[in-house]
């Protein structure tokens, strides 16, 4: 399938700074990419790229095979949905959802605005204006509006971190029941790790400018390429290990390491690949119950990591580290 | 974004035309400086001159300084008789222009004047109090101008954090200690910006100074251009006034960044000191006696003046109307350039500067400014244009550049309620930045266009010395009128415009701080 959005090196520099450092990304049709990275990473940069509200310094951006790094962003033919939602509060919600519906006769306007309007419930709010609805409301708008004009691309700039936490669940499947119902590139912009694996088809990890790794949210998880990757999806432990014959080792046992040259290495652990049972002494201090599971600091020599428990631990435990949850990077 | 600005849509140039109106005036004045003179400016009179501006700008800073942080601190840190009437009333002698004062006071304090008769009845020897002198129009001056320091510092008070003052009350100093060692101090630059604008004010004034005999580098730049037609001697006196522009300017700004950022946390109401009895009367007496002196007392002297003088009503509705077509065309055009700034200058510093600089300069001088450049248009189109519609055209321009700055405020800050997101927004949904404003800008920020159009047009109504060098012959305005009588000692009948435009001013002046000073946080009152 030819992609709908090709970023090609793209890079932006601020002074001495550079935001985005030669990019590569396609978004293809129908499919939903998240863009996951920390505030600060260029994420926000890289969408306001490819949406045409900044200038590139360097590289390219094609839309359906051709270049577009050059056009304002009313010829990009480029949905955007903003984190603030950012509707014309001076207009009805219907008006808001037409504003780009130029050339049309009124009635065929105020017509295609409430077909929009009516798969996400506010046929009958095209009266109200903004500051009248509520916040999910505000969002599903937000999309719709920016639907409208049937884009080949639609960019999401953190679209629910202003929705209350319970609100969440619910308005992230109905954005995604609205986006499915189009053909078009997706992309979204988050730093939440569970809510880019629950919407992504696929994932874009960013960090200081560059994309760390690409892939299926599973794959992205399982197969982390390096410890920032792996920070970016979930919580993750580092310890210090010496390969040596096949085996890493660390304060907190051996690892299979068939393959990896002999010498330093690191191992990630996420939280929860501590096992109990047979393995090293380990001394346990600040135990706390976080809810299904108990936290502790375990502390195996020189070596202290957050383990995450399934029962409370009775004095000191022997631990080991599981296999399927960790990762060996040798540098 | 930088990089993205250099280039040129239709708003950002318009935004540069806008802005090369301001600068064009400013210029002229130092090529037309350069050029030859006839010998009438001495030395020894540009320095005297010199001289009498600094020591004016001198008393009317300390004095505004002094009055507008008393009443600033009482004000927005007591409670007392009448307080919330007075934070609002003790801007009211803004509405009258200074000579407005200079006449009500001049005449009060003649040798013939009530005061000074009823002195010398009383103890049978003349008190010294005179008014046509340096230290009249400094008094005088200091009582129409401290509101400038009022509003600002009175602002930065009341946006203070609370958290400030309540941490250096519990690191153990007393209400007292924390106001001289944390509150004041944090406020500091907002006293400096509020005293800068209340120099400009002192630098720009024509009207009163030159009423009261002081002959300062602004009555200097009249005089030239209007008794010897010397446009190079106007715009060599104007030289130190532009300078003095610019260091005013600059202190302004850098007041008004600091203070911005003096209370980043939440915003609550101060605690007000309760202020009882007689220190409750003190300075409910206090306020009213500002209040009373800076406008009750000399309007009220005027218009019983010119209630018992015959006045010639015709010339009165002329002026009027004359003054009125000027503001209304005035308003329109530089609320319209300074809304180009304001768009196609977003997030840059550099234009919005340029144009500020034009209002920090005295209308004299922006007048001076645009006689070189309407000299040219002269001689390239001599038959063309008529002389009337010449001399509109350059008052005008004389008002768009002086005011653009006090317009582009409020725009600036309707605009800023239009966020950069919702602005994409229309681009991304196919509107482009023509469109975008206009759809979307404009309609938003409307109620601030409409409140930057009413300040320059209550600017327009009271401004006298660009009106009287730059006006066709025989076209006067309320302003031009009341110089006019009051020059010829027919002060009576100078009451009559004078009381007019104060009483058109007066709603006008009190609408306008409350919409600006609502628009700041924590500010209630």
């Amino acid at each position: 399938m030819t992609p709908t959005i090709e970023v090609i090196g793209a890079t932006r520099r601020y002074g001495a700074k550079i935001a985005v450092d030669g990019v590569d990304m396609t978004l293809t049709p129908g499919r939903i990419t998240c863009l996951l990275g920390p505030s600060g990473c260029g994420k926000s940069t890289l969408l306001r790229l490819i949406a045409g509200l900044e200038p590139l310094d360097a590289g390219r951006i094609l839309a359906q095979g051709r270049d577009i790094s050059g056009e304002p962003p009313e010829r990009r033919g480029i949905g955007l949905v903003f984190q603030d939602y950012a509707l014309f509060p001076h207009i009805s919600v219907g008006e808001n959802v037409g504003f780009g519906l130029q050339g049309l006769t009124r009635a065929e306007r105020e017509g295609r605005v409430r077909t929009l309007l009516e798969p996400v419930h506010l046929a009958d709010r095209t009266g109200s204006f903004p500051g009248e609805l509520s916040g999910g409301e505000q969002q599903r708008v937000a999309l719709v509006r920016a639907l409208a004009r049937a884009p080949h691309t639609v960019l999401m700039d953190e679209p629910f971190s202003g929705l209350d936490s319970h609100l969440k669940g619910e308005v992230r499947l109905a954005t995604l029941k609205a986006l499915r119902a189009t053909d078009a590139a997706v992309l979204i912009v988050t730093h939440d790790a569970e809510e880019a694996m629950q919407m992504a088809d696929d994932m874009a990890l960013m960090n200081e400018g560059k994309i760390l790794q690409r892939g299926t949210p599973e794959d992205c998880y399982r197969n982390p390429v390096s410890v920032a990757a792996a920070r970016l999806l979930g919580e993750a432990e580092t310890l210090d290990a010496q390969i040596d014959a096949g085996q890493a080792h660390t304060a907190f046992g051996d690892l299979p390491a068939a393959g990896l040259r002999d010498g330093p290495a690191q191992v990630m652990v996420r939280p929860d690949g501590f096992v109990v049972g047979a393995g090293v002494p380990a001394q346990v201090r600040e135990v706390r119950f976080v809810g299904q599971a108990w936290r502790a600091t375990l502390i195996s020599g020189e070596a202290a990591v957050s383990a995450r428990l399934a029962a409370p631990p009775a004095g000191n435990l022997s631990v080991s580290i599981d296999p399927a949850r960790a990762r060996i990077f040798v540098p | 974004m930088r990089l993205h600005s250099l280039r040129p849509t239709p708003l950002r140039l318009g935004a540069l035309v806008a802005a090369l109106i301001a600068l064009i005036p400013l210029v002229a004045v130092l090529v037309t400086a350069a050029g030859p003179m006839a010998d009438s400016l001495t030395a020894e009179t540009f320095w005297r001159y010199a001289r009498t501006s600094a020591a004016l700008v001198l008393m009317v800073g300390i004095g505004t300084g002094m009055l507008g942080a008393a009443t600033a601190w009482l004000v927005a840190m007591h409670d007392f008789p009448g307080r919330r009437l007075f934070s609002w009333a003790l801007v009211l002698p803004m509405a009258a222009p200074a000579f407005v004062l200079a006449y009500g006071y001049a005449s009060l304090f003649d040798v013939a004047g009530p005061i000074r008769t009823a002195w010398r009845t009383a103890f049978g020897w003349d008190p010294p109090l005179e008014m046509r002198t340096l230290w009249g129009a400094a008094l005088v001056m200091t009582l129409g101008f401290y509101p400038y320091v009022y509003l600002t510092l009175r602002a930065a008070f009341l946006s203070q954090s609370t958290g400030l003052a309540e941490a250096a009350r519990t690191l153990g100093l007393t209400r007292r200690q924390a106001f001289w060692r944390v509150t004041l101090p944090l406020a500091r630059p907002a006293l400096a910006a509020g005293m800068a604008l209340a120099v400009m004010e002192t630098l720009a004034d024509y009207g009163a100074t030159s009423y009261l005999t002081v002959q300062t580098l602004t009555t200097g730049v009249v005089r030239a251009w209007s008794i010897f037609y010397s446009a190079a001697e106007a715009a060599r006196l104007a030289l130190p006034l532009l300078g003095a522009a610019v260091v005013l300017l600059w202190i302004e700004r850098a007041g008004r960044r600091t203070t911005s950022e003096a209370g980043q946390s939440r915003w609550r109401e101060l605690e007000r000191a309760r202020l009882s009895g007689a220190a409750g009367w003190g300075a409910a007496g206090f306020c009213l006696l500002l209040i009373g002196l800076g406008l009750i007392l000399p309007l009220g002297w005027l218009a019983y003046l010119g209630l018992g003088a015959e006045h010639d009503m015709s010339r009165l509705i002329a002026g009027g109307r004359n003054v009125l077509i000027l503001g209304l065309i005035a308003a329109a055009v530089t609320t319209g350039l300074a809304t180009l700034v304001a768009l196609g200058a977003r997030g840059g510093r550099f234009l919005p500067r340029l144009v500020s600089l034009g209002y920090a300069t005295p209308g004299a001088v922006m007048a001076i400014g645009l006689l070189a450049p309407a000299g040219l248009i002269w001689r390239a189109f001599p038959a063309t244009v008529s002389s009337f519609l010449m001399a509109i055209t350059l008052l005008i321009l004389a008002y768009a550049a002086r005011l653009m700055a006090a317009a582009l405020e409020p725009i600036d800050a309707g605009l800023q309620r239009v966020g950069r997101s919702m602005r994409a927004a229309a681009r991304s949904l196919g509107e482009t930045e023509t469109g975008a404003a206009r759809r979307v800008d404009l309609p938003i920020a409307s109620g601030a266009l409409f409140t930057a159009a009413l300040l320059v047009f209550i600017d327009v109504l009271k401004e006298l010395p660009a009106t009287m060098i730059l006006r066709p012959f025989g076209f006067d305005t309320l302003a031009v009128m009341a110089d006019y009588y009051a020059k010829d000692e027919r002060l009576g009948e100078a009451a009559w415009p004078s009381v007019v435009i104060v009483l058109v001013a007066l709603p006008a002046v009190l609408w306008l701080t409350r919409r600006v000073s609502h628009s700041r946080p924590g500010d209630r009152t």
